[in-house]
């Protein structure tokens, strides 16, 4: 056979020769041609998807805080049903008061979450030496002033307030507590001229107990007369004996003022 | 045939230049069995032949803008193919630069008659069998129809190398052809 002859029947036999190839070349291919413009395609979903996975994640990180936000709100409507002004402002008597009234633990618990979101926190330290300096019978001159400064400020802390005043009534603490209160937060004009009848409320969040006459009339009073002014107090400073300090029978209102206020 | 009925070669052609998937695949398949025909002769297996058929059709698509129209588009892919086959054994094998010394090509008497009667599966298998370098040389001179001058250019060896391969790749197949005739001619006695 010459080398043409052999040639020529390679070529004849081969040259048109056809065979089907696997369908995993098409898919080499496609993926290899189109496989940048599916990246197109999917690069804008999958932006989409890392931004809905970050807002979810946003969304879960900020669920607790929203929850400690409406546990703060919580004491607010319970001012309303407990009856109070609701627009109680005072509170600076709330520190003072926090210890008489610290042993339901909800109310300790609301008063820390509102330390954490409210910027009166800074207020606090102060107002709790205040605390410590009324528990060691010393003079309240100075606290008492600090007091006046710092209640109409710290607005946020309402309702620490109003659940101490529940707590006043439940623990018989003495009833100043209330009247001392809701005058600096109903009169916040008035607040030098409320001063003296605020500062014997200072002591009396802090003095534990019913030491006399005055005392025990004072409890009595808290329980009876749910007034912010009673029918009748009596001073409660710890120094003094069983003092009259306030008289209020219909028209008829009498307070007196503190020693200290003279 | 469908594609001959609703495409042409040049709308589709068109088509894959705007880069459309389905007519990309539909040129794919317009082609891919002639193309894997092509492959085989260039392979050693149909394993081998698929990788070279899949990198040549990526080609295709990536080149397909420098079809100018100039001949046919078959003969242009055809094309392809083939220098996709001689990148791949570039790869994969190293070809023989040198003919072996002592090469003597001996003459087997082949019966033309006979060799008629050999199928075009027997023909690839015996192109299959020879080594890369002979398997390279024969099938570009014998059935592309480039010449040694190109082939040296193409493949990279020198146009002697060529010569000599091509010689001992005939004088194999017809060593192949002979034994396959005895086989055939025993049987059949």
């Amino acid at each position: 056979m010459q080398d043409k002859e052999l040639d020529d029947l390679f070529r004849d036999k081969l040259d048109n020769f056809e065979a089907e190839p696997s369908e995993s070349v098409w898919t080499g291919v496609d993926t290899a041609i189109n496989g940048s413009s599916r990246n197109k395609y999917m690069l804008p979903l999958l932006g989409i998807a890392a931004s809905i996975v970050v807002v979810v994640t946003a969304g879960i990180l900020f669920i607790p805080g929203n929850n400690e936000n409406n546990g703060s709100v919580q004491p607010k409507n319970r001012i309303a049903r407990s009856g109070q002004a609701p627009s109680t402002k005072a509170p600076a008597p709330q520190p003072e008061i926090k210890p008489t009234t610290g042993f339901e633990e909800p109310e300790v618990a609301v008063v820390k979450k509102t330390e954490r979101y409210i910027k009166t926190v800074t207020h606090r330290p102060a107002a709790q030496e205040v605390v410590k300096k009324v528990t060691g019978n010393k003079p309240l001159n100075e606290d008492e002033s600090m007091l006046a400064t710092v209640t109409p400020k710290q607005e946020q802390a309402k309702p620490v307030i109003t659940t101490i005043q529940d707590n006043s009534q439940i623990v018989e603490p003495n009833a100043k507590i209330d009247s001392a209160a809701t005058l600096a937060v109903t009169k916040p004009a008035a607040v030098a001229k409320q001063q003296p009848v605020q500062q014997p409320v200072a002591p009396t969040a802090k003095r534990h107990g019913i030491h006399n006459f005055g005392d025990l009339v004072n409890v009595v009073m808290a329980k009876v007369d749910k007034r912010k002014d009673k029918a009748i107090e009596f001073s409660d400073d710890e120094d003094d004996e069983a003092t009259l300090t306030a008289v209020n029978i219909g028209p008829i209102k009498i307070r007196r003022l503190d020693k200290s206020e003279r | 045939m469908f594609l001959e009925h609703k495409y042409t070669i040049e709308s589709l052609i068109e088509k894959c230049r705007a880069g459309e998937r389905k007519a990309q695949e539909l040129l794919y398949k317009q082609f891919a069995s002639k193309m894997m025909g092509v492959c085989l002769r260039y392979a050693t297996d149909r394993m081998e032949a698929e990788d070279m058929l899949q990198n040549g059709f990526i080609r295709v698509f990536q080149k397909i803008n420098d079809y100018r129209g100039d001949g046919s588009f078959e003969g242009w892919v055809r094309r392809i193919m083939v220098h996709c086959s001689i990148e791949y054994y570039r790869k994969h094998h190293k070809l023989l630069q040198l003919v072996e010394e002592g090469d003597s090509e001996i003459e087997y008497p082949v019966n033309p008659t006979a060799s008629a009667n050999l199928n075009a599966k027997d023909l690839m298998r015996l192109v299959q069998e020879l080594s890369p370098s002979y398997r390279m040389v024969f099938n570009l001179y014998a059935i592309e129809g480039y010449s040694h001058k190109e082939i040296s250019a193409m493949v990279g060896i020198t146009e002697g190398a060529s010569k000599s391969q091509l010689s001992r790749a005939r004088s194999i197949l017809k060593e192949q052809i002979a034994k396959w005739e005895g086989k055939r001619y025993e049987n059949a006695g």
